[in-house]
């Protein structure tokens, strides 16, 4: 066992065989970088043993794994840094094992606030009341108003989330923040699956304030269908008129 | 004296018959296509649903005998003209009758969110008392008048308005009012601290309050009617906004 920081870890989830569970506390009595190192990982996993389990809501794991997917998609595109492949795989485990473990529990507001405003965006959404992931979408754009991921996520909040009133400040968020041809295509898509009047609305003139010409057809598309409410094909009519 | 005893108990007992009581002091309740419903925070540890007096729910007399039925195949299990089903801390709440104008008086402990969502034309104004629970409002037609609110909240309504008149200002999660074609009137305490996001497309923006904005926000108030301030050095975030109509934002 030449690097102890490595096998950290498995020694505290008690993976390892019973020779390097030996020679590790051995070490740990004569290296104390390493065993305040092991000590700070225990507290935080005794730490996490005692976050409450929370009733999560029905669509709350589909989101987060759909952020997930969404997070790997974007790191893979970027150059890998030279560091060493477990210690990184580890650090990523602990941080993921923290993220299911705050997911599960509702860790308290000061994990959320010290991440970065991605990562931060994707916790808020985990959260079960609503108010809560409003807030979220209100920090996260406060935090990094010009980040494009965040428009990203914001779009996924929109088309996802079950919440009309969330949904409704993920659309004013939207548009607030860009008006780059991704944002657009985003409303335009959400507007296609969108069923709350309410929010529809909100897309609509969020379009038009974005000047999305390319809108018209969907605007024309919505003023078509039966389901529609009338007042909603008014205020994509006005949008017509508008762009 | 016996039977004015009887009648006196009977007297007692007679605002209980119309009521339903859910053993539930957190977790969260919704209500589905309720048309007329008033909200009143209490320090029970129970759910309590009643009909407001002289606006209770009646059964034809030709439906004497038969149960009340809705097309998705729910019952009335409460005797008062709504379907209720309870899972775990989960409680879920729906009319049968669309004709009903039956006004409902649901008392919450403040451990328990509510979420309310009405799409028909049919729905009245929704009235908040004291409450000290979250709540989600979701509609199309309803009106909302919240006294001594203090969040959090997310209220939307696309035909309705909103009139808010908070005791204190809750620091936790935030607030939104949102109305499409209406005002909204906020009025909140003087000491109370906000970070107010006002916004309105074809409306114009009313307050008494001293909000710090920035510069930048300043000039976007004038070009775009949405600006951002902080009261009293600022706090949660409060989010109002009326498309086509006027915001009132008032100090008490």
């Amino acid at each position: 066992m030449e690097d102890y920081q490595e096998i950290l870890i498995p020694y505290l989830l008690g993976d390892l065989s019973e020779k390097e569970a030996l020679q590790m506390k051995s070490r740990l009595l004569v290296d104390p970088d390493l065993n305040r190192e092991f000590l700070e990982l225990k507290e935080m996993w005794d730490n996490s043993q005692n976050i409450p389990i929370a009733q999560a809501e029905p669509h709350a794991s589909e989101r987060f794994e759909q952020w997930l997917v969404a997070q790997k998609d974007h790191h893979s595109q970027e150059p890998a840094h030279i560091i060493g492949l477990w210690k990184y795989a580890a650090a990523a485990s602990v941080l993921l094992l923290l993220g299911m473990l705050w997911f599960l529990g509702s860790g308290p507001q000061e994990q959320i606030m010290d991440q970065p405003a991605q990562t931060n965006l994707l916790q808020w959404t985990a959260q079960e009341s609503s108010t809560e992931r409003i807030k979220g979408i209100h920090t996260s754009v406060r935090e990094k108003s010009t980040d494009p991921d965040i428009v990203r996520a914001l779009i996924k909040i929109l088309q996802s989330d079950k919440s009309p009133n969330v949904r409704l400040t993920a659309v004013e968020a939207v548009q607030s923040m860009a008006s780059s041809e991704e944002s657009k295509q985003g409303l335009l898509k959400a507007l296609e699956n969108e069923k709350t009047p309410v929010v529809q609305i909100a897309i609509i003139n969020a379009l038009v304030s974005v000047q999305a010409g390319n809108a018209k057809e969907g605007f024309q598309e919505l003023i078509n269908k039966e389901e529609i409410e009338t007042y909603v094909k008014d205020e994509a009519q006005l949008g017509l008129m508008r762009l | 004296m016996k039977i004015f005893t009887f009648a006196f108990a009977l007297l007692l007992a007679y605002p209980l018959l119309g009521q339903h009581t859910i053993n539930q002091s957190s977790g969260k309740i919704s209500f589905y296509e309720v048309n007329s419903v008033t909200f009143e925070g209490h320090s029970g540890s129970e759910i309590i649903i009643s009909p407001e007096n002289g606006h209770d729910f009646k059964m034809p007399e030709r439906a004497a005998g038969l149960k009340l039925i809705s097309a998705g195949g729910l019952e009335d299990n409460t005797g008062i003209g709504l379907s209720v089903k309870t899972e775990g801390n989960e409680t879920t709440v729906a009319q049968l009758s669309s004709r009903g104008h039956a006004r409902y008086i649901v008392q919450v402990p403040a451990g328990v969110a509510i979420y309310y969502e009405c799409s028909t034309h049919a729905g009245k104004t929704v009235i908040t008392k004291d409450l000290e629970s979250e709540l989600e409002i979701s509609a199309n037609f309803n009106h909302v008048k919240l006294h001594n609110a203090q969040g959090p909240l997310a209220v939307s309504t696309v035909h309705g308005t909103i009139e808010a008149e908070f005791s204190s200002i809750n620091q936790d999660q935030s607030i939104s009012l949102h109305s499409v074609h209406n005002h909204v009137d906020v009025s909140v305490p003087s000491d109370a601290k906000a970070n107010f996001r006002l916004s309105t497309s074809w409306g114009e923006m009313f307050t008494d309050l001293d909000l710090d904005y920035e510069q930048d926000s300043a000039l976007k108030k004038i070009s775009s009617k949405k600006m951002e301030g902080k009261f009293n050095g600022g706090g949660v975030d409060f989010s109002i906004k009326s498309t086509h109509d006027d915001i009132y934002l008032r100090k008490i």
